[in-house]
């Protein structure tokens, strides 16, 4: 039999493999270490983040590909728009591993298997907007997934976890397979599965692509928990342990969209008027759906899933606009940037606030928070303000690039729709500052160092990115100039 | 030297640091507030030391056309809104006053203050106080001046307030607050009609010759635009600087804490008004006979008007409080007929003199007071002049000090008041003879000459009552200095009051001054930057009234017995009374603003609610109450047996429905998914 061996670059691929190294680092050091002492695995975890971290920032600018098989176009691609996400997934990771420590450690959860399972789970996401052949999309998907699964049901045997863990994995596998099935038929309309390959051989009136397109999106969206796919979220956000909830809530949703993107922006820009259509209405529901079950929460984690799936909403805005404007690209770049601080600025003090596992979740028990803890609170308020939108924060910049850029592509009514379920996400954000600052109750809090940290991060990037937010968007502009500005033109 | 410049912006920063430090971290502990208030001052004195030192250094180059550091800041639609710092000899000069003289009130409050219960908070407001007046001076824009002047205003409401346990205090920083909001509003419709002819606010863009002929050449409302915005910017100015008729809220500002009356009235706030128009004065002169008489006519009337009032005084600050008043007309009168310099030279020498009269007059309440707890009086007002008496024997420093002070305001050769004050006069007096018939700089002469007069006279009567004859009262007999850390900064004071003038005397290096501070405005038809020759006959002439008015109140008034009638109220009669009611203006405002606006109020409240609104409301709500009724029986019978309950069980349905949705059963989601993936590919295949 044949074999040739494709091209291999490792240097492009090297934040992936920093990432990945260090989680097989610590299965190996766990060998050896006490089972007494357990926090060194997060010290691993932090170290390898911020080498990848360094690591990823210097390859700002390069592009390149690697994996390239004999006469075909590379499997993985570097360029600034997969080192924006890099550096975004980076962080999220970091700021997911500083608000677990104390978490962990109070809820007999400490195990270096939580580290090296998100580890693993984030190499795959970075994989995501790396990959520029539908094969390994679905291998890095895989990758980011059943990580999370597993995580998802790391605080057994509390049935809520477990429960979590099951849901989230049989829908995760079912929307796999579906995804699966787009690939072999996009497969089978061009011959190809790479994605500039897809791009030069797609035929506009080929039923078989057209399937492909609507069972690649089915993928995605169950994966950014775009409504009608978002069922499992407010379960498995629920049930699974909060710093979990947290990581995922970013995470997955980020790796979603890169691949999404870079799928139907490049290798399906000819298809672009059949996926925009149905972009604009799945942005629709969700932002409906979304923001209107968000309201009726009592529970706080119930809350942000619906919140989660709200801003997913306008990611999929600047989608939509992106299928004839590169502009959109940058503002789901930015959103995604912004909305990683934020969202897990709030998860810090949410976890903060569940003292014990399970308790402590409930919006009552935010109740007079600001009179005990005024920094923590002002914090929340904070983060509360940036995910409705408010200036001087990230969550307001963000949004005002994605209606900006939607204005620009002529989606007049996804914007107004946009604007006025800002709105109506105020009333259960302020909600939570309304419970803070005018109740009194006495909930207990538990802050760590670490957490502490963490949310400090968080809270100043947002500040800064909504007081300069031009710097950062110049960037996310960049990350999209080579690589998308060809095909969305077109 | 050069990069000395870059530290400018640090300069505005020590202070915010303070404030910043003392409201978060160090509100507990007084000492270590007063600390890093006067520690952040400290270090902005220094910083602006390094500055000057740069400008000095840098030759005249640098004086005129200013370094400067422009920030992008805002992008908007089409272009980049620039703010940014700058630096020339007119800023430098300011910068020489300011933090030192803010630095030397800060020392003397930390002792004054002692015992108060808001100690540190009062730290905190006068350091966000001193970074907003030095951000007004660095800023290079409009925008940036506007909002460090907002700062301002509300400190001054937080400080003239700082007592709010009396009504009055309470009170008095409401209307300093309202007062000067009106020239706020005035000086921001200035900065839009600007920023929307121009696109720009940085005052060297608005000063390229080719812009300001553009601003004069266009018409709003059928005037200069250069006229229109001048005119509102000098409306700002008049509420800052308080002058007529938005000069109310001044003498009622006494009621905040003596250091705080020293630095609003001395180095900061009413500084900056003046500071506002001496910036801006290119935009103001480019139409002549436009704006600058009205500067003129405003100063000539304030610098007489204030002086007035301040004879017939007996509190000791608001004599002082007058005086401000009155002298910073001088300064108007210097700016409105053009003479850029010497209103500036004024402004200087003013901070100096008159912040060591009120730190001195500080000084003497604390003593009086101290005095009367000592006797156990509770009921002598530690400020009125007529309660004291006979202090210069038991407070030297103090008296001293406060001498060299009013030496300095009364203009006694050589002190600095002199050489300021004669060169605005000197100004007027040229120009009147230059045009030779009575007009502008002829009546400005003669309010100033007539203004020194009245200023020597109160000051007299004040010197005399204060200082000398016997004590009145217990308290005056029991008085004594207080500590070094009060009388250490008047005395510093006193030295500048006496030799700063020599900055700019005409015979040494023919006005020093002019050639640093002085040129830094492009020349034009009614501006005057160079030095006017020293006028003999107006120095003879001032003096002499100067010197007359003095020794007349100090006559009157330095054997008046306690209990005695006023000597001038006997002379004066019926005029002294209009004047000790400041010629009612506050009660013609309260009658023609205040009571109107409360009557049209109730008016309107009675419009609402028993006149017309709310009896149309009642008919129409009346009216469709009985409709109501009516459409009620129709209800009940027709649609709520078939329609409305139809409805709700409808969407009761709906409800349960949608909620199924989210069984938590995962086989349902796996359903919808699949059913949802097959209407999508449907929607393709069948172009549905």
């Amino acid at each position: 039999m044949d074999f040739q061996v494709p091209s291999i670059n490792l240097a492009i691929i090297a934040p992936v493999i920093i990432v990945l190294g260090g989680a097989i680092l610590a299965m190996i050091v766990d060998l050896f270490v006490d089972k007494d002492k357990k926090s060194w695995a997060a010290w691993v975890a932090i170290i390898t983040l911020l080498v990848a971290l360094v690591q990823t920032a210097g390859m700002w600018g390069f592009s390149g590909g690697t994996f390239i098989p004999e006469g075909g176009t590379p499997m993985i691609v570097v360029d600034n728009y997969a080192t924006f996400l890099n550096i975004t997934l980076i962080l999220t990771g970091i700021l997911a591993v500083l608000i677990s420590v104390g978490f962990l450690q109070r809820n007999g959860l400490d195990k270096p298997e939580y580290y090296m399972l998100l580890l693993f789970s984030l190499g795959g996401m970075m994989l995501m907007g790396m990959a520029n052949d539908l094969i390994l999309v679905f291998l890095a998907l895989e990758v980011l997934s059943i990580p999370l699964y597993i995580l998802s049901g790391f605080a057994w045997p509390r049935p809520e976890s477990e429960e979590a863990a099951m849901k989230y994995f049989i829908l995760g596998a079912f929307s796999s397979a579906i995804f699966v099935f787009g690939i072999a038929l996009a497969y089978g309309a061009t011959g190809t599965t790479s994605l500039p390959g897809i791009f030069a051989a797609i035929d506009v009136n080929e039923v078989l692509g057209l399937t492909a397109v609507a069972f690649l999106l089915v993928g995605f969206a169950f994966k950014v928990a775009a409504v009608p796919f978002h069922m499992w979220t407010p379960d498995v956000y629920e049930g699974a342990p909060t710093t979990v909830t947290a990581f995922m809530s970013v995470g997955a949703k980020v790796a979603g969209f890169a691949a999404m993107i870079r799928v139907f922006v490049t290798a399906l820009a000819h298809l672009s008027d059949v996926w925009v259509g149905a972009i604009i209405i799945l942005a629709t529901l969700t932002l409906i759906v979304g923001n209107l079950l968000a309201i009726v929460q009592t529970n706080i984690k119930r809350m942000l899933a619906y919140s989660s799936i709200a801003h997913a909403g306008f990611i999929l805005i600047a989608v939509a606009a992106s299928y004839n404007n590169p502009n959109g690209v940058s503002a789901a770049l930015f959103y995604m940037f912004a909305y990683l601080f934020t969202n897990l600025g709030a998860f810090a003090v949410v976890i903060a606030v569940e003292h014990k596992q399970g308790e402590g979740v409930m919006l009552d028990d935010y109740k007079g928070l600001a009179a005990r803890h005024p920094w923590l609170s002002l914090a929340m308020a904070f983060m509360m303000l940036s995910l409705a939108g408010v200036p001087p924060t990230g969550g307001f910049s963000a949004k005002f690039y994605v209606f900006r850029t939607a204005l620009e592509s002529e989606l007049g009514w996804l914007t107004v729709l946009g604007v006025v379920m800002s709105v109506v996400s105020a009333f259960y954000y302020l909600r939570v500052v309304f419970l803070m600052y005018m109740y009194e109750g006495e909930t207990e809090v538990v802050t760590k160092r670490a957490l502490k940290l963490g949310l400090g991060i968080a809270v100043v990037a947002t500040f800064v990115l909504g007081l300069f937010p031009g710097t950062w968007f110049d960037l996310a502009s960049q990350a999209t100039l080579t690589t998308f500005q060809a095909f969305a033109g077109g | 030297m050069e990069q000395l410049f870059a530290l400018t912006p640090l300069i505005p920063v020590f202070p915010l640091l303070a404030f910043a430090l003392i409201v978060l971290w160090a509100n507990k502990n007084n000492k270590l507030s007063a600390g890093l208030a006067i520690g952040g001052i400290g270090l902005s004195t220094l910083t602006s030391w390094a500055v000057i030192a740069a400008t000095v250094a840098a030759g005249h180059e640098v004086q005129i056309a200013g370094w400067s550091l422009p920030v992008p800041w805002l992008p908007t639609a089409a272009s980049i809104f620039n703010t940014g710092f700058a630096v020339d000899g007119f800023t430098a000069a300011m910068l020489f006053m300011v933090p030192l003289v803010c630095t030397l009130i800060f020392i003397y409050a930390a002792e004054y203050m002692e015992g108060d219960p808001r100690y540190a908070r009062f730290f905190a407001y006068v350091s966000l106080f001193a970074a907003g007046m030095l951000t007004l001076i660095v800023a290079d824009n409009l925008l940036l001046l506007f909002i460090a002047w907002e700062i301002m205003g509300l400190c001054s409401y937080l400080l003239i307030g700082f007592w709010f346990e009396k009504d009055s205090a309470k009170k008095a920083g409401l209307k300093a607050f309202l007062t000067t909001r009106i020239g706020d509003v005035l000086l921001f419709a200035g900065m839009l009609f600007l920023y929307s002819r121009t696109g720009t606010l940085t005052f060297r863009e608005i000063f390229k010759p080719e812009v300001l002929d553009e601003l004069s050449r266009m018409l709003i409302w059928g005037l200069p635009a250069s006229t229109v915005i001048s005119l509102l910017v000098f409306g700002g100015a008049v509420g800052k600087s308080a002058q007529f008729p938005l000069h109310v809220w001044l003498p009622d500002a006494m009621e905040g804490p003596t250091p705080v009356s020293a630095l609003i009235h001395a180095a900061t706030m009413v500084s900056a008004g003046v500071y506002l128009v001496a910036r801006m004065l290119p935009l103001f002169a480019i139409v002549p006979q436009g704006t600058l008489s009205w500067v003129a006519i405003i100063g000539s009337v304030t610098a007489f008007f204030g002086a007035t009032i301040s004879i017939a005084q007996n509190d000791i600050k608001r004599v002082l409080a007058y005086s401000t008043i009155s002298q910073l007309g001088y300064m108007m009168i210097a700016l409105g007929l053009g003479g850029f310099l010497a209103g500036v030279f004024h402004l200087l020498t003013h901070a100096f003199f008159k912040a060591l009269l009120f730190l001195g007059s500080g000084s003497i309440i604390h003593a009086v007071h101290h005095g009367a707890e000592h006797a156990d009086d509770h009921h002598t007002d530690p400020q009125d002049m007529m309660n004291m008496g006979g202090l210069y024997a038991k407070m030297k420093r103090t008296s001293w000090a406060y001498f060299a002070g009013t030496a300095a305001l009364v203009g006694i050769f050589p002190f600095a008041g002199f050489w300021s004050k004669d060169e605005i006069l000197a100004e007027a007096w040229v120009q009147w003879h230059e045009a030779g018939s009575i007009g502008l700089p002829f009546w400005a002469w003669l309010a100033g000459t007539l203004g020194a007069f009245l200023t020597a006279l109160y000051m007299g009567r004040q010197i005399g009552l204060v200082f000398f004859g016997k004590p009145r009262s217990k308290a005056a007999e029991h008085a004594v200095e207080p500590g070094n850390r009060m009388t250490v900064p008047l005395l510093v004071l006193a030295l500048f009051a006496a030799f700063i003038g020599f900055i700019n005397v005409p015979f040494i290096a023919n006005g020093w001054l002019h050639h640093f501070a002085g040129l830094v405005h492009e020349p034009a038809e009614v501006l005057h930057l160079e030095a006017v020759p020293f006028q003999i006959s107006v120095a003879l002439v001032s003096t002499a009234v100067a010197l007359l008015g003095f020794f007349l109140g100090w006559g009157m008034y330095r054997n008046l017995k306690a209990g005695q009638q006023d000597p001038l109220a006997r002379m004066l009669g019926p005029v002294f009374t209009v004047l000790k009611n400041k010629y009612y203006v506050d009660e013609f405002y309260k009658f023609v603003f205040i009571d109107t606006t409360v009557a049209l109020a109730n008016f309107s409240a009675k419009f609402d609610y028993d006149w017309v609104i709310n009896p149309i409301v009642n008919f129409v709500g009346n009216t469709g109450r009985l409709l109501g009724e009516l459409s009620g029986r129709i209800d009940t019978v027709v649609v709520d047996g078939m329609g409305v309950l139809g409805t709700a069980r409808l969407f009761k349905w709906m409800g349960r429905e949608l909620r199924l949705t989210q069984t938590g059963q995962a086989q349902n989601y796996l359903l919808v998914i699949a059913l949802v993936s097959l209407s999508l590919i449907a929607m393709y295949l069948f172009g549905i």
